[in-house]
């Protein structure tokens, strides 16, 4: 099987294949056939579609989106980066020095908006003279307004991720004209051959409690008690004194003790009372909407790294373009770490939606030359810092020590107040 | 010959129409020309590419190849309150918004403030739609145009630079193709039959809409040219079919909802409206293949028969409900396209300042008003509203609603199978090798026979014989087939039957 040297990466990148793809095969932990529950969208519903997989019509479930994977992708350098793997400009806003240091840092890796993030627009940076500056007068932040596809040397020494995951300047000076990046890698997982599958409810008491065991009364100190003698007593619409049930009707089940009847798992309203498909209140059980999850065959991880996206993309250093091919590599390169990275720390999307690979290392297609290789997390580790020092030696600025910004007063005040009112607010919702 | 090919690496399309939850499907010329001007303006600004992309905006309208069949990419299916249908929508999305200064300062005193951490964000509701096209590469084509060799390799550099399409995340590879496969709609000038595609602006108009934009600090509206495109005659040719040749299909945008077995009342209603609206703007005389009689008020005996009016059910799939969701106009072979427009013209007066068909207003007595547009959509995210349902080739067909049987068969079955044989050969078909009558119908959705309302008769006779059928071919024969003595009102319409299920 062919592994990707860097000189084998710097001749894909340059000559005219389209893109890099990699397409995995997933098996669900519990083994084929296994119950997987997907991302839920508006309404509690799943995104599902059906595709054509070797001439036939399958129904396939999205298990992760684009935009989740490539948070996943980003968390995978992250952590690359903590543990001194590879080298990448990060920029990092610290909270730790300020009252608000309860959120701790927040990274352009982080960050929804990467380095035109509001975050980092509101922070400053220390010159080294102890002048404070804020963010967007900063080198980097500056370079925000001066940036284009021409021209992303800058963007390339402080946040190359901007540059493969894309990003969009829309909260600087240019508003909406700000610039945009498109992104350059692209991935999501489906579940192939979903079923939709019926969950149930339902509760075993190990201490056997009966519902013979109640009736169950509520004290006057909100507890409860089997004792009549200090139930809470209320008088009823005719004047007689009554004792107060717990809950709706004193049972035990209303104190989580007892058995709960295994019952099917539907859509419900604010009020517990299952919904029919047009979102109305319904009786019949047979209108019910499961909430469920899918039994799938397998699931695939598809991920495509374009390379003209790539390649569109200039370095000027000292006015001569000499070191375009190097950044483009280096990019690549990073794209192709992040995938592997991300993959390397499993596929475990969410609860009750684990995979694994079954079988292998995946192998990349180059799109456009009818040729394959395989790629490990580690082989893609050394892939990239090779090709940062190759990009280095080209006269590419990489601030691989990153920039550290403290929040601005002003924000850590607002956050402070924030979570005061946050907290107001949420007595009052108590109260 | 020469084509510009586009495969989604990703094996779906993202782009959004003008309305931004419904997916662009084929993808617009116009868009594939933007981003090669985008490319183009991001890359060097070379004056070969400058140039090769003045050829290419001189050029007429390309034919597109194109996958017809399309489903939605990661979408639920919604229950439509106001118009009682369940639909397929994109999923929508909740993505992180970017807050600006003005709301940062602004909003001290709220707990929103907060909101500026990642995991606090404030998320706005987007949709990405996109489709998943049966084939993942689309081709525009000039099938009488050579690419000139000055311009060729500047296109090929072009087109190898193009990265997205669409949404960023709709990923894609193009190049030149000169060996594209036959197109699949091609241009035409008759707006009335086909979908409406944005087409190639000139590169200086896109340069002004651009510095219009600067100028301004925003993304202003802007117009497009559009192109009207059908399917290629050709390839209806060596197909036998009825004597109906089109379909024109009219989509319900508001008003009551109505059941299938409305659909012979639902017909006439529109055939009134199509005649006295003809009176009315066209003039006087109704022509005979409209009206089905003779100047004098005889029956007609045109040997490709008149035109029929046909209610569309929802029909033939898990959630289908019988409920009317449009109308249809089944054109015979021999009416002109001259005509048709007149007729369509009549129904829907197009209003030259805004480029906009009228919609027709069809009164249903107190029930209220159906209004009426034709469907020029690209494609329809409606299946009953999409003509190749309707149309085929197949080689079985199944009643949609019952055919109405000439006479009372007064020996057995066979007699009765011999009258729907007959039926065919009457508008055109070739004998089906096999009939099977039945009284339901195959698809979900479509009541039994005995559902449907009798067809009103003269001379007082009452009885009326309805069956549901199974039709089926030597080979694929077109449509819209419609059989029986209520074909011209809605009654005997078939669709294609695919053994196992539905499409």
């Amino acid at each position: 099987m062919n592994s990707l040297t860097l000189d084998r990466l710097k001749e894909i990148v340059s000559g005219n294949a389209a893109a890099l793809r990699r397409v995995v095969e997933l098996q669900p932990a519990g083994g084929p056939g296994a119950k997987v529950f997907p991302p839920t969208y508006e309404g509690g519903k799943y995104a599902t579609e059906k595709r054509r997989i070797k001439g036939e019509t399958v129904d396939c479930v999205l298990l992760d989106s684009v935009q989740s994977q490539a948070n996943r992708m980003e968390l995978a350098l992250q952590e690359a980066v903590e543990e001194k793997r590879i080298s990448l400009p990060v920029i990092t806003v610290d909270f730790s020095g300020t009252e608000a240091s309860f959120i701790g840092r927040v990274t352009s890796l982080e960050a929804p908006h990467r380095i035109a993030d509001a975050i980092l627009r509101d922070s400053e940076w220390n010159d080294g003279t102890g002048t404070k500056l804020p963010f967007r007068k900063t080198p980097a932040g500056a370079a925000l307004d001066a940036a284009s596809l021409q021209n992303a040397t800058a963007l390339f020494e402080y946040c190359p991720t901007a540059l493969v995951f894309g990003m969009w300047d829309s909260t600087g000076a240019r508003g909406g004209l700000g610039v945009k990046f498109p992104r350059a890698i692209v991935s999501e997982i489906i579940g192939i051959g979903a079923v939709p599958g019926q969950r149930t409810g339902g509760r075993l008491d190990p201490l056997q409690i009966a519902l013979k065991a109640g009736p169950v009364y509520e004290t006057e100190d909100g507890d409860w008690t089997l004792d009549q003698a200090r139930a809470k007593r209320e008088k009823d619409k005719s004047g007689n004194e009554k004792l107060v049930l717990y809950g709706n009707k004193g049972r035990p089940s209303e104190i989580n003790h007892g058995n709960v009847t295994p019952s099917l798992v539907v859509q419900k309203d604010k009020n517990g009372n299952p919904l029919d498909k047009s979102g109305a209140p319904t009786k019949r059980a047979d209108e019910w909407i499961p909430i469920g999850g899918f039994t799938i065959d397998r699931a695939e991880q598809i991920t495509v790294i374009s390379l003209p996206t790539l390649r569109r993309l200039r370095f000027p250093v000292n006015g001569n373009n000499d070191a375009d091919a190097a950044a483009r590599v280096a990019l690549t390169a990073l794209a192709l770490c992040a995938a592997t990275l991300s993959g390397e720390k499993g596929y475990n999307l969410r609860s009750q939606c684990d995979l694994y690979i079954p079988s292998g290392v995946p192998e990349w297609e180059i799109l456009g030359r009818n040729e394959t290789f395989v790629l490990s997390a580690d082989d893609a580790v050394k892939l990239f810092n090779q090709a940062v020092e190759d990009a280095k030696n080209a006269g590419l600025p990489w601030n691989s020590a990153g920039m550290k910004l403290t929040p601005r007063a002003d924000l850590v005040e607002m956050v402070l107040r924030s979570r005061a009112v946050g907290v107001e607010e949420q007595d009052e919702e108590e109260a | 010959m020469f084509s510009i090919a586009i495969r989604y690496l990703c094996g779906w399309a993202s782009a959004a129409s003008h309305k931004k939850e419904e997916p662009e499907w084929p993808p617009h010329p116009d868009r594939v020309f933007m981003a090669l001007v985008a490319t183009w303006a991001e890359t060097e600004a070379n004056e070969a590419e400058r140039r090769s992309l003045l050829f290419l905006q001189q050029l007429p309208e390309p034919y597109l190849s194109v996958s017809p069949d399309f489903e939605l990419h990661a979408a639920i299916s919604v229950f439509q309150r106001n118009s009682d249908v369940e639909e397929r929508v994109p999923v929508p999305v909740y993505v992180p918004t970017p807050i600006s200064d003005d709301e940062l300062r602004k909003g001290r005193k709220s707990k929103d403030l907060l909101k500026v951490l990642p995991s606090e964000r404030k998320r706005d509701k987007r949709h990405f739609p996109a489709v998943i096209p049966e084939s993942d590469t689309v081709y525009l084509i000039w099938p009488d145009v050579e690419l000139p060799a000055e311009h060729r390799a500047a296109l090929e550099r072009l087109c190898a630079k193009v990265g997205y399409l669409g949404d960023t995340s709709s990923l894609v590879q193009m190049w030149v193709e000169d060996n594209p496969p036959p197109p699949t709609l091609v241009p035409t000038d008759e707006r009335h039959y086909s979908c409406r595609l944005r087409v190639f602006r000139t590169l200086d108009e896109l340069k002004a809409d651009y510095e219009r934009d600067q100028e301004a600090g925003e993304y202003r509206p802007r117009t497009f040219k559009w192109g009207y495109y059908r399917e290629p005659e050709e390839e209806k040719a060596p197909t036998p079919s009825s004597h109906f040749a089109e379909l024109l299909i009219l989509r319900r945008t508001a008003g009551p909802t109505l059941d299938i077995t409305d659909a012979l009342w639902l017909a006439k209603t529109l055939r009134d409206a199509a005649l006295s609206l003809w009176e009315q703007r066209i003039g006087p005389p109704v022509p005979e293949w409209l009206s089905g009689h003779t100047p004098a008020g005889e029956r007609s005996r045109r040997e490709n028969g008149h035109l029929a009016f046909v209610a569309l059910p929802n029909v033939g799939h898990e959630h289908a409900d019988g409920e009317l969701k449009g109308v249809a106009l089944a054109v015979p072979q021999d009416v002109t396209k001259d005509e048709q427009t007149l007729l369509l013209d009549a129904l829907f007066p197009w209003n030259k300042q805004t480029g906009e068909a009228r919609p027709l207003e069809l009164t249903l007595g107190r029930l209220g008003v159906w209004r009426l547009e034709q469907e020029t959509r690209s494609f329809p995210r409606m299946i009953t509203l999409r003509k190749p349902v309707w149309l085929g080739p197949a080689e079985r067909w199944a009643t949609v609603t019952p055919i109405v049987l000439d006479r009372y068969p007064k020996k057995d079955e066979r007699e009765a199978e011999e009258m729907v044989v007959a039926a065919c050969e009457r508008i055109g078909l070739p004998r089906p090798r096999e009939v099977v009558l039945m009284p339901g119908s195959l698809f979900i959705g479509a009541p039994p026979a005995n559902r449907f309302p009798p067809l009103p008769k003269k001379f007082g006779k009452t009885v009326d014989q309805h069956t549901h059928a199974l039709l089926i071919f030597d080979q694929p024969v077109r449509g819209p087939i419609l059989l029986g003595a209520g074909r011209y009102r809605g009654y005997g319409l078939c669709r294609p039957w695919r053994s196992g299920g539905e499409q």
